[in-house]
């Protein structure tokens, strides 16, 4: 990890996690269920201050944090989860910093880098085909109609699907993204193999 | 947080329907202060979390459509491109882009597990043409670039080169001989070609031979057709060589058995039809096959040029890039006594000016590899399919020359009677 692992990075204690847990919610399972969140979040905020190692850093994160509720008072959890967030991301880049020429722009590679090749891409589209029988038939409209058209027309046709629905734009992009969510979730774990 | 605080108007359509401070998160276009604010935000609300999330869809969904600037698109690529989950994340994208394109996955009691109905999904296709050509576009691009930078990178030998720029190997038509011509001399000689015997009177081989064009995947699909058309001729030539030899004897011995003459003719004749019925089926499911190959093809030829001009673009940024890169080294090669940091950033910069350079090479090559993919394409894409069809109408030519002969099989025949 990038993050090197002082004095301050020890295992996480069970003393900890159940301080962490009860700060999140009294109740256990709703204290898990936040948990969760919480790390999806962190994960988030990994991704998209270009750490590469995000799942790993947001872990870290909460190692760190609940090591320190046991050290400190912490009046704001949120807060100081940011915080710490923010000095694990500052700690990731310091030690993966190695370019001498700061102000240079990394050249980008070219767009067609990332591909995959066909045969992974036409695995992937059977997968989608096999996840998409497992939405329901509300679901299956809600992404049809919600990714149509182009530019001008799509926002009307969103503001039209959003009135007929009763619903914000807001809520109903939360809504697709819900199910295009579920859909990549599946297509991941059916490429990977570990089933849908 | 106050969305609100960050006046910049955007414009871009894809912009338009999200909310502005998302946008600029995701295009790392935030002030810092800004950016931390909003980072505390979506950190300790979920729904704040979940719209991010949501508008990261929209950005990869603009990107595949090419609806992001270059320099956006740069930032875009630098982050997605670098992570595993990134690259996952724009290959889901690019499969889900075809939700709207795909048939009906499943169809129960006749109806679609889309709930819609064919029609309705052919309505969408028809509504939304752009949306259609942006996600196709960017499936098949991906998958074509990737094939083609495969196809770079294993570059072939001189010879497979000089093979694979030869125009498409052509299906040889149908190899028909003259249609068999009535026996003996007589007044229909005028109208019909010379008599045949019996033996020469067989219908010509009709079989094409294998063609080097029909690669295994074109056999498979249809195997089952030319297996019928194989069986069916080889009975018509059967049944032909019986009737015709049974009928000139009758003809020659100047015997009146009209009935029986008849009753071969017949025979022959529908054999004729069943066969020349499955030939032309198979050839048929050819030229569909084929006009969709060819359609395809030009639609992979606008993708390559297109691709072409990508390439093109993205060489003269690197070009571009790397001319200032030589400035800053001839600057600091100026400083008559330079400093151990001085040399730390010369040595920099002569690796960043090296690998821009192979860049640059790479972009030429791929440039250069899709326009001779481009050429190749230009090629006469038809010529395939010219050939299926002329096979198709000489078949069915033959069938008519084959009925005409027949029937004046016949009316010799029935000649002999009125003697």
């Amino acid at each position: 990890m990038a993050v090197h692992p002082g004095p301050q990075s020890r295992v996480l204690t069970q003393s900890g996690l159940d301080l962490l847990l009860s700060r999140l919610d009294p109740d256990r399972n709703v204290a898990g269920q936040n948990y969760e969140n919480v790390r999806r979040r962190l994960v988030t905020f990994f991704r998209f201050n270009n750490c590469t190692e995000a799942e790993m850093l947001a872990d870290e994160t909460i190692d760190r944090v609940s090591r320190r509720l046991i050290e400190t008072e912490v009046l704001d959890l949120m807060s100081f989860i940011s915080g710490v967030a923010r000095r694990v991301s500052f700690e990731w880049h310091r030690s993966k910093k190695t370019k001498a020429l700061g102000d240079v722009p990394e050249l980008s590679a070219p767009a067609s880098a990332d591909l995959e090749d066909q045969a992974a891409a036409e695995k992937r589209l059977g997968c989608l085909r096999a996840c998409a029988k497992h939405l329901n038939e509300q679901d299956q409209e809600l992404i049809l109609e919600y990714y149509q058209y182009e530019k001008s027309r799509k926002i009307k046709s969103r503001i039209d699907m959003a009135q007929g629905l009763g619903i914000s734009v807001t809520a109903l992009r939360a809504r697709a993204f819900r199910v295009r969510k579920r859909l990549e979730d599946c297509i991941n774990n059916c490429v990977t193999g570990s089933g849908r | 947080m106050n969305h609100g605080r960050i006046a910049n108007k955007v414009h871009d359509s894809w912009r338009e329907s999200c909310d502005e401070v998302f946008v600029r998160y995701l295009l790392d276009e935030l002030p810092e202060a800004d950016r931390n604010r909003f980072e505390d935000e979506y950190l300790a609300n979920d729904a704040v979390h979940e719209q991010l999330l949501a508008v990261e869809y929209e950005l990869i969904d603009a990107y595949l459509r090419g609806g992001l600037s270059r320099t956006e698109r740069r930032d875009f690529e630098n982050r997605y491109s670098n992570t595993v989950a990134g690259r996952q994340k724009l290959a889901n994208a690019r499969v889900i882009a075809n939700l709207g394109v795909a048939p009906p996955i499943e169809v129960r009691a006749g109806r679609a597990i889309w709930s819609r109905s064919r029609d309705h999904l052919a309505g969408l296709r028809f509504q939304m043409p752009l949306w259609i050509f942006g996600t196709v576009a960017a499936t098949a691009s991906v998958l074509l670039l990737t094939w083609l930078i495969f196809q770079a990178r294993h570059a072939p030998g001189p010879a497979a080169v000089a093979r694979s720029n030869a125009a498409p190997e052509a299906v040889p038509p149908v190899s028909l001989g003259p249609p068999p011509t009535p026996p003996g001399p007589g007044r229909a000689a005028r109208v019909q070609p010379k008599p045949a015997s019996p033996a020469q009177s067989r219908p010509a081989q009709l079989t094409p031979p294998p063609s080097p064009a029909d690669d295994v995947s074109v056999g498979l699909a249809f195997a089952g057709l030319r297996a019928t058309a194989d069986r069916l001729k080889n009975n018509y030539e059967a049944v032909h060589q019986v009737s015709m030899a049974e009928v000139q004897d009758i003809i020659r011995a100047g015997r009146c058995q009209n009935l029986r003459v008849e009753g071969l003719l017949n025979r022959a004749s529908d054999s004729l039809n069943a066969w020349t019925s499955a030939e032309t089926r198979y050839w048929a499911a050819r030229d569909d096959s084929e006009s969709r190959r060819v359609d395809n093809q030009m639609k992979d030829l606008a993708m390559v040029e297109s691709n072409a001009d990508i390439f093109a673009a993205q060489m003269e940024s690197y070009k571009a890039y790397r001319e200032e890169l030589l400035r800053r080294k001839a600057s600091l090669e100026k400083v008559s006594r330079p400093t151990p940091e001085i040399v730390r950033q010369l040595n920099s910069l002569v690796a960043d000016i090296d690998r821009s350079t192979a860049r640059i090479s790479e972009a030429q090559e791929s440039y250069a590899y899709l326009k001779s993919r481009a050429d190749r394409l230009k090629t006469a894409p038809t010529i395939r399919l010219g050939d299926i069809q002329q096979s198709r109408q000489r078949v069915e030519a033959y069938a008519l020359q084959m009925q005409e002969f027949y029937k004046h099989q016949l009316a010799e025949a029935q000649a002999v009677c009125n003697r």
